[in-house]
């Protein structure tokens, strides 16, 4: 075991150990362990912000990007920026809402606000399945990172079953509580791994950055550009739209406890102002990306490009610091990820009543959601590979119900949502797997498309018709459990 | 929010959607030793903070806006 390996391991056992003292009381209910007292302050919500977007994606996939595409990773830059802008709008809202109506996951926020019980179970459904493949990403991200930094499989699958047993570990004792307390440890190794490597990639390259960017002028134009193929302009506009709305508009489950969790919408419109600075950050794996096109092989895998780089600039154990950056990249994301999941399950699935059974039953998805994961990832990790082609997009397609859902008065029907919601994951299965050929347009914005054409025609057939739904609320009132109140129809 | 100074921030958004269609943003050029167009994109992340911090400051005098933290 070289002194790599050590440092990497030690890293990731510290990174649990910390979010295992992040627990106050135990949890005896799930609101508890799910969102705390809905009283964290603006320096919490911020660090479990921003932690979604650090990922290993931040690390290993934007880097990549860069190394083939150039600046068409920038496009990452502009969505994470509209996010903010949205969540600046809604974030309050959706907090508004949550505590009063109880909520503690997504899924809850359709039960309220469409009166709709089996909304709330498809979206759990959805939220789960789309979701799964997405803790699998981070999960076997880690293990590359670790063979990558190390030169290890073994290595890099030990660490794999290591990281996910001691997340799982953290996660159900501290709750969201531990995720807060490693996100703070997270972002400050990043921002240092970060530094680092952008630091030796600067000392290694003839001219530092500036001679970096002036040799890929010269050589290589087209990396500088939004005209290349694959990379064009419509791709960047496609993607940065779609993904600015998934973000901006709490399409994936796990981005609600942070929100939900905050003492008040203040601290959520103040997050939104000013996380977008923290993004600038991401300039730095963009910029290492291009430094591998002059530094690394021709034959190298794109998303090993950072780690590879690391290897070439960098002593063995700064290569540890960094690789226990990127290995608690994943970890913070698994264990929101592992926590949606879980919610959506135990509560808006399963539906357990009983307040100490709900959070016993969550426990069980928490260890099952993340084993499967796992055991995906070292067994078969192209299993859910075409799964995860679908995650973004697919989730996407609960934006129109969630931005209909906020108003205060929802005037959108639980069934035409539903329909919506359904004919645009089924549009987006079919381009993706149906050899459908739509250029560099992304597939989720045109599912989208349709999405909002159905559900607009189905909620004028709706509406035409004698309807024995219940009246649509107004602002929901909380019930005395502080639970969402259910009429009880779909 | 229905304020005007909500269309503040519509203007990083319209920024970042226009990046490829500047022939000064997204060409083979180099701003301050960077990327053009990752320089573009950086720059108006900047924009996105300076953009909501004026929406912040000219809505939050307008009656009403912080009834969800009174309610608290």
């Amino acid at each position: 075991m070289n002194s790599t390996m050590v440092i990497t391991i030690a890293g990731i056992v510290a990174i649990a150990a910390v979010g295992v003292s992040g627990r106050r009381a135990p949890s005896k209910e799930l609101g508890e362990w799910t969102v705390g007292k809905r009283g964290f302050s603006t320096f919490t919500t911020w660090f479990l912000q921003a932690g979604e977007a650090f990922t290993t994606f931040s690390f290993l996939g934007l880097a990549g990007i860069a190394f083939g595409g150039g600046v068409a990773a920038s496009f990452a830059v502009c969505y994470l920026a509209i996010n903010f802008v949205l969540q600046y709008f809604t974030g309050p809202r959706m907090r508004q809402l949550g505590q009063q109506g109880g909520y503690l996951t997504q899924a809850d926020f359709f039960v309220d606000r469409y009166r709709s019980p089996l909304l709330g179970k498809v979206v759990a459904v959805v939220g789960a399945v789309f979701l799964l493949p997405y803790l699998q990403l981070q999960i076997t991200g880690l293990g590359m990172i670790v063979q990558l930094a190390t030169g290890s499989r073994t290595g890099g699958n030990l660490s794999m079953v290591l990281a996910t047993a001691l997340t799982v570990a953290f996660v159900l004792w501290s709750g969201i509580r531990g995720i807060a307390r490693v996100a703070y440890l997270k972002d400050a190794l990043m921002i240092i791994g970060l530094v680092v490597l952008l630091a030796g990639v600067a000392l290694t390259v003839h001219g530092g950055i500036g001679g970096l960017f002036e040799t890929i002028r010269d050589h290589h134009p087209q990396l500088l550009t939004l005209d290349q193929d694959g990379y064009d302009s419509t791709f960047f506009v496609t993607a940065v739209i779609i993904s600015g709305i998934g973000g901006g508009l709490g399409t994936m489950a796990h981005l609600w406890p942070p929100v939900l969790a905050a003492r008040s919408g203040r601290v959520l419109r103040s997050n939104a102002i000013w996380l977008p600075l923290y993004q600038v950050a991401l300039g730095i794996p963009i910029v290492i990306g291009f430094a591998g096109v002059l530094l690394a092989g021709k034959g190298t895998e794109p998303n090993s490009v950072a780690l590879t780089l690391a290897g070439q600039t960098l002593p063995g154990w700064l290569v540890g610091l960094v690789a226990v950056a990127a290995a608690s990249a994943a970890m913070v994301p698994s264990a929101a990820i592992v926590v949606g999941i879980s919610s959506l399950l135990s509560r808006n699935l399963l539906s357990v009543r009983n307040e100490r059974s709900q959070l016993r039953v969550n426990h069980a998805c928490v260890i099952a959601a993340a084993g499967l994961a796992l055991a995906l990832g070292l067994a078969r990790p192209g299993l859910l590979s075409d799964l995860l082609l679908l995650t973004y997009g697919g989730l996407t397609q609960l934006a129109p119900a969630i931005v209909m859902g906020l108003a205060k008065q929802v005037r959108l029907r639980a069934v035409p949502a539903l329909i919506g919601i359904l004919s645009g994951v089924a549009v987006l299965a079919w381009l993706t797997f149906g050899g459908v050929d739509v250029g560099t347009v992304d597939t989720g914005l045109i599912a989208l498309a349709v999405n909002i054409v159905v559900t607009t025609v189905a909620q004028l057939i709706a509406r035409s018709r004698p309807t024995a739904e219940p009246q649509q609320p107004v602002d929901s009132p909380t019930n005395a459990s502080g639970s969402p109140v259910s009429a009880g129809h779909a | 929010m229905r304020s005007p100074h909500a269309l503040w921030a519509a203007v990083p958004v319209l920024a970042f959607l226009s990046t490829p269609f500047l022939p000064f943003v997204n060409g083979p050029h180099l701003w301050f030793g960077l990327p053009s167009v990752l320089c573009w994109c950086l720059i108006w992340t900047v924009g996105t903070t300076a953009a909501l911090a004026l929406v912040d400051r000219g809505t939050r005098s307008i009656v009403g806006y912080e009834d969800e933290e009174a309610a608290a």
